[in-house]
C-alpha cells in the first residue's frame, strides 16, 4: 500500500523501530548506555529528559548522524546500524527548521523528490499536494525568509514527510516559536501523525508538550530510559521521585516502612503502591491534595496537618503553600469557582490537608544520582 | 555472572562494523586534505627542509656548524637581525598607534558613510605593494614630490632625506602593513554588543572607564592578532625596505637576498633565513600561548 | 556645525569630544591613498622625469607599456599563474578547510598548524628554497613552478576565509540534506556550498591577489622571458625609475578600484 498524501490521506505504511544495546560515549561521558527501545509501527514516541540525558543522541543515532560505539537499530527487520543517513529514508525535522534559506518552498520541498529522481510533473503534483496537506497552498514561490515561524514549520514538515518516509524524526521541532503558536502547531502535528500513521519520534525536554502529543513517552536520565510509559501513567504512576519532579509539579514527603505499614512521622499513611523500600518519598501533586475538615475524616484519605504559608494568585487556580508539621513545604493548587473565590483561610491559620489513597504512592528516592 | 557476560556480548554488539564504517568516514575526511598536504610538502616543507640541510653544510661541502658558529661570532649579523627587529618593531608600535582610532573610528560610523570609509583602507589593500612601493619613491625621493613641492614653496632649501633611509623604508611599512592590522581589528570591534557599553555606563562608568573597562578588553584580542601578524610580515619583509630603504638599511631577507645573489654563499645564507624562520615561529607560539592564557585571564 | 554637540555614542559622548580621533581618521586615510592615487596624474606626463602636476600630457608611457612585447609577455604570466593559482588554492583550501571544519580527523591542530605555515615563513625563505629544489626538478621557469608556489603561499589565507564562512552557517542544514536523501557530496554542492558562495569569491579573489601581488619567489624562480610583471616591474624600479612604471601601476589601480566598486554596489544592493 502507498502512502498518498493529501486532504483525503489514507494511513500509509510505517515501520516498526526497535534498538538493542545502544552504547555512546564521549571520552569519559557516556551518552547512552545498554539502550533497548521498541517503537511500534505507527506510535508516537517521545524521547524526554533534561539536557545532557542523552535524548538528543539518541534521535541523531536513529536518524544516523551519529554513530554509535555499539548497538543495533532495526527498522522492521532491517538491520540499518551500518547505513548511513541518506540510505535510511527517514523524514526528520529539525530544532531551526534547517530549511535551505537559497531555495524557494517549492525547491525545498522538491529537493529529496529531484535526488530520488522522480519526473517533474510528478514533482510538481507531489509538492502541491503536500502544501495542501500542510495548508499552504500557492506558497510554492516564497522565499523562506517571507515565511513566518509557524509557515517555516509546515514548510519543514512538508519536506520531510514529502517522500513518503516510513518513519518521521523530529529534534525539538517547536521550540524556536512562541508559546501560543507551540499550543497550535502540537495540536497540528498530532492530527497530522494520526492522519499519516507514520512511525514518529520526537526529542523534546518540554514534559507539557511530551503529555499532549505522544502515545509514550520514553523519559532519559544519564544516557539511560528511566521510564517509559503512556503519558497518563508516566503522570500518575511514576516509578521514581525523578519522575515524579520531572513531569508535573509535586512535593515529596519523606516517608519511613516500619512493620509492613508506612509512616509520615509518627502518623500511619495507607498507601496505594509502594515501590520505594525502606525509607521512601511520597508523591503530592498540588491539584490531588485538598483542603480539608479535621472533623469529619473520611476513611479512604490520609490527612497531613500544617499552617498556610503564602497564597498565590494564577488566574485559572491559586496555588497555596502549606508548612507541615515536619517542616516540609507542600503546594497546593485550587481551581477557582465562584463558590470559593475568596474563601482562603488567614495566612497562618492551621490548615488540614488530605489525599486519596489510592494516589498515595511512595517511591524510591533517586534524585542524587 | 551470565548476566554480566550478556551484557558485555551486547557491548559487543556490531561494535567492529561501527568501526569500520567511522573509519571510513574519517579517511574520506582526510582524502580532502590529501591534495593541501602533498602541496605543501613541495612547495613548503621541502624547500625550507633543503634550507635547513644547507645551513648545516660548510665551505668544503661536508658536515659542519660554521654557518651558525659565523652568524655568532661576525657582528655584521648581529646587526642585520638588530635592525631588522628595530624597523619591525616601530613599525608595528606605528601602526598600532594609528590603526586603533582608525578602526574604532570606522566602526562607530553610520553604515552608509561606514561602507564608504571602509574604502579607503581597501583601496591600498588591494592595490599591488610595489606599486605603492613606487608611488612612495616618488613621493620621497630627493627630487620627489614632496621635496620639490617644499622646494618651490620656498620652505626649504635642501630637500628632505626621506628615501633611502630608515625614515623612508618606515614610512613605506606603516602604510603597507596598516590594513593588516585594521581589517581585522574592525571586525573584531564590530562583533562587540553595543549594550554592554552602555550598561557599563549604566552601572556609572564614565565613557573613558567604560572604554577602558569594557570595550578595550573585548577589542583586545583581534588587536593583539593584528600586531601579531604586522609584526611578523615586517620581520620577512623584502621589497618596500629594500627600494625605499634603498641598501642604507639591510634588514634579515635583503641579506639573505644578497648573500646567495652576490655571494652565492648558500649554507650562510640558509642559516641566516633557519634563524629567521626560528625566531618568527617562536615568537608565534609564544604569542599564541601567552594570549591565550591572558584570554581565560580576562574572561574569567 | 550643531552635529559637533550631538552625541556620537550611547555613552553620550559628543562629535566634539571626539573630534580629536577624526582628526587622526582623516590624516591616516589620506595618508593610506595618497601614493596609490598620486601614480595616475604621472603616468600622463610627457616629461621623463619626474613632475608634478605634469606640465604637458601625453600617453606615451602607457604606449610604452602596450606595445612592448616584453611587457605584455611578462603581464601575461602574471595573469596565468594568478589565475590558476586561484582556482588551485581555492578549491584545495576549502576542502582542506570543510575538512578541518568538520573534525573528525586525526591531528587536527598540526594540520591546521602546516595550512597556516606559509603564512609564518619568510617568503625569501621559500624563494630561495623553491629556486634550489625546482632546478632539480626543471621546475624554474615554468608556469607549474610559479604557480605551485603561490598556490601555497595563497592556502592559509582561502583556509582563514573559509572557515570564517563554514563559521558563519548552520551545519545543521547539510545533515537536513542527508536525511533528504542527499550523500555528502551532493548535499555540499547544492546545500553548503551556494550558502558560502561570498566566502568562495572572497577566497578566489585573495588568492589571485596573492599570486599576482607576489615578488620574491617569482624574483628567484622565473627570469627571462619566463618572467612575471612584479618581477619586471621590481627589476626596473631597482635600476631607474621608469615613468613606465607609473602606466602599469595606473592600470593596476583602475583595476582595483573598479573591482572594489562593483563589491561596493554589489553589497548595498544587497542590504536593499
Amino acid at each position: 500500500m502507498e502512502l498518498r498524501v493529501g486532504k483525503d490521506g489514507v494511513r500509509g505504511k510505517s515501520l516498526p523501530i526497535t534498538t538493542r544495546s545502544l552504547n555512546k560515549a564521549y571520552g569519559a561521558f557516556v551518552a547512552l548506555k545498554d539502550i533497548d527501545l521498541d517503537i511500534k509501527s505507527g506510535e508516537f514516541m517521545t524521547l524526554l529528559g533534561p539536557s545532557g540525558s542523552g535524548k538528543t543522541t539518541l534521535l541523531m543515532v536513529l536518524a544516523g548522524f551519529v554513530r554509535p560505539d555499539s548497538g543495533s537499530v532495526k527498522f522492521g527487520d532491517e538491520e540499518v546500524i551500518a547505513k548511513a543517513p541518506h540510505e535510511r529514508g527517514i523524514g526528520m525535522m529539525f530544532q531551526n527548521y534547517a530549511l535551505f534559506p537559497h531555495m524557494s518552498v517549492f525547491a525545498n520541498i522538491a529537493y529529496p523528490l529531484k535526488i530520488r529522481k522522480w519526473p517533474k510533473a510528478k514533482i510538481a503534483t507531489a509538492v502541491d499536494e503536500v502544501l495542501a496537506t500542510v495548508q499552504l497552498t500557492g506558497y510554492q514561490s516564497r522565499r523562506i525568509s517571507q515565511l513566518s515561524g509557524g509557515q517555516k514549520q509546515r514548510v519543514a514538515l512538508a519536506r520531510a514527510i514529502v517522500f513518503k518516509p516510513q518513519i518521521l524524526l523530529m529534534d525539538e521541532p517547536l521550540s524556536a516559536l512562541d508559546k501560543n503558536l507551540r499550543e497550535t502547531m502540537q495540536v497540528e502535528l498530532r492530527a497530522m501523525h494520526e492522519r499519516l500513521g507514520l512511525t514518529t519520534v520526537l526529542v523534546t525536554h518540554d514534559q507539557r508538550e511530551a503529555l499532549t502529543m505522544s502515545d509514550r513517552v520514553a523519559v532519559l536520565r544519564n544516557g539511560e530510559i528511566a521510564q517509559i510509559d503512556s503519558p497518563a501513567a508516566l503522570y500518575n504512576a511514576p516509578r521514581t521521585a525523578f519522575i515524579a519532579e520531572f513531569i508535573g509539579e509535586s512535593s515529596l514527603l519523606s516517608v519511613s516502612l516500619r512493620d509492613g505499614a508506612c509512616f509520615y512521622r509518627d502518623q500511619p499513611i495507607d498507601v496505594a503502591d509502594n515501590t520505594g523500600g525502606a525509607s521512601g518519598l511520597l508523591i503530592l501533586r498540588p491539584e490531588k491534595l485538598e483542603f480539608d475538615n479535621a472533623q469529619r475524616r473520611r476513611p479512604d484519605r490520609n490527612y497531613f496537618f500544617g499552617s498556610l504559608e503564602r497564597v498565590l494568585f494564577q488566574g485559572e487556580s491559586s496555588l497555596a503553600f502549606v508548612r507541615l508539621a515536619g517542616g516540609e513545604l507542600v503546594t497546593v493548587r485550587r481551581h477557582l469557582n465562584e463558590a470559593n473565590h475568596e474563601d482562603f483561610p488567614a495566612v497562618g491559620s492551621p490548615i488540614v490537608l488530605s489525599l486519596h489513597k489510592n494516589e498515595s504512592r511512595v517511591v524510591r528516592d533517586d534524585r542524587g544520582q | 555472572m551470565s548476566a554480566s557476560l550478556t551484557s558485555l556480548q551486547a557491548r559487543r554488539l556490531n561494535h567492529e562494523a561501527l568501526r569500520r564504517a567511522a573509519r571510513r568516514e574519517r579517511r574520506g575526511l582526510e582524502a580532502l586534505l590529501l591534495p593541501g598536504i602533498a602541496l605543501l610538502v613541495c612547495a613548503v616543507l621541502l624547500p625550507i627542509g633543503v634550507m635547513f640541510y644547507l645551513s648545516f653544510i660548510g665551505e668544503d661541502g661536508s658536515f659542519s656548524l660554521e654557518n651558525y658558529l659565523r652568524l655568532w661570532t661576525t657582528p655584521v649579523y648581529g646587526e642585520v637581525f638588530k635592525i631588522t627587529f628595530r624597523i619591525s618593531f616601530f613599525t608595528t608600535i606605528i601602526v598600532a598607534a594609528v590603526g586603533y582610532p582608525l578602526a574604532f573610528v570606522l566602526v562607530h560610523l553610520p553604515g552608509r558613510l561606514q561602507n564608504w570609509a571602509l574604502l579607503f583602507v581597501l583601496l591600498p589593500f588591494w592595490t599591488p605593494v610595489l606599486v605603492r612601493t613606487y608611488a612612495w619613491l616618488v613621493l620621497l625621493q630627493d627630487h620627489g614630490l614632496i621635496n620639490d613641492g617644499l622646494i618651490s614653496l620656498g620652505l626649504i632649501s635642501e630637500p628632505f632625506e626621506l628615501s633611502h633611509n630608515v625614515t623612508g623604508a618606515l614610512i613605506g611599512m606603516v602604510q603597507i602593513m596598516l590594513p593588516f592590522l585594521v581589517l581585522p581589528l574592525f571586525s573584531s570591534m564590530k562583533a562587540i554588543d553595543q549594550n554592554l557599553i552602555a550598561a557599563a555606563s549604566n552601572l556609572g562608568a564614565t565613557p573613558a572607564r567604560a572604554f577602558r573597562d569594557v570595550f578595550f578588553p573585548l577589542s583586545l584580542p583581534g588587536f593583539l592578532a593584528g600586531i601579531l601578524m604586522v609584526f611578523v610580515l615586517c620581520l620577512g619583509f623584502y621589497v618596500t625596505p629594500a627600494v625605499l630603504g634603498g641598501g642604507s638599511v639591510i634588514m634579515a631577507a635583503m641579506r639573505i637576498d644578497a648573500t646567495v645573489r652576490l655571494y652565492t654563499s648558500w649554507g650562510a645564507a640558509s642559516s641566516l633565513g633557519i634563524v629567521l624562520l626560528m625566531i618568527t615561529v617562536l615568537l608565534i607560539l609564544v604569542a599564541t600561548y601567552v594570549g591565550r592564557r591572558a584570554g581565560q585571564g580576562l574572561f574569567r | 556645525m550643531k552635529w559637533l554637540f550631538q552625541p556620537a555614542s550611547l555613552t553620550q559622548v559628543t562629535h566634539l569630544q571626539r573630534l580629536w580621533l577624526y582628526v587622526i581618521t582623516i590624516l591616516a586615510m589620506a595618508f593610506l591613498v595618497t601614493p596609490t592615487l598620486v601614480v595616475i596624474p604621472m603616468s600622463f606626463s610627457e616629461s621623463q622625469f619626474l613632475e608634478f602636476p605634469p606640465k604637458q600630457l601625453s600617453l606615451r608611457w602607457y604606449e610604452n607599456y602596450f606595445m612592448s612585447s616584453q611587457w605584455m609577455q611578462a603581464t601575461l604570466i602574471s595573469v596565468k599563474v594568478a589565475i590558476l593559482s586561484m582556482f588551485a588554492a581555492t578549491i584545495i583550501g576549502t576542502a582542506g578547510a570543510y575538512a578541518l571544519w568538520i573534525g573528525t580527523v586525526r591531528f587536527r591542530t598540526a594540520l591546521w598548524g602546516l595550512f597556516a605555515l606559509p603564512l609564518a615563513v619568510p617568503v625569501i625563505l621559500l624563494a630561495i628554497g623553491s629556486l634550489f629544489v625546482f632546478a632539480r626538478l626543471g621546475l624554474v621557469n615554468t608556469t607549474l613552478g610559479l604557480t605551485l608556489m603561490h598556490t601555497a603561499m595563497a592556502l592559509p589565507f582561502v583556509m582563514i576565509v573559509m572557515t570564517s564562512g563554514f563559521a558563519s552557517y548552520d551545519m545543521n542544514q547539510e545533515q537536513a540534506a542527508r536525511s533528504l536523501g542527499a550523500n555528502r557530496v551532493y548535499a555540499f554542492f547544492t546545500v553548503t556550498l551556494p550558502q558560502v558562495k561570498f566566502s568562495v569569491i572572497s577566497a578566489m579573489l585573495f588568492s589571485f591577489f596573492a599570486s599576482f601581488d607576489e615578488v620574491v619567489v617569482a624574483m628567484y624562480i622565473s627570469t627571462g622571458s619566463g618572467a612575471t610583471l612584479n618581477r619586471k616591474m621590481f627589476a626596473s624600479l631597482r635600476d631607474q625609475v621608469d615613468p613606465t612604471i607609473a602606466a602599469i601601476s595606473t592600470c593596476l589601480v583602475t583595476v582595483s578600484i573598479l573591482l572594489l566598486l562593483i563589491s561596493q554596489l554589489a553589497r548595498s544592493r544587497r542590504a536593499v
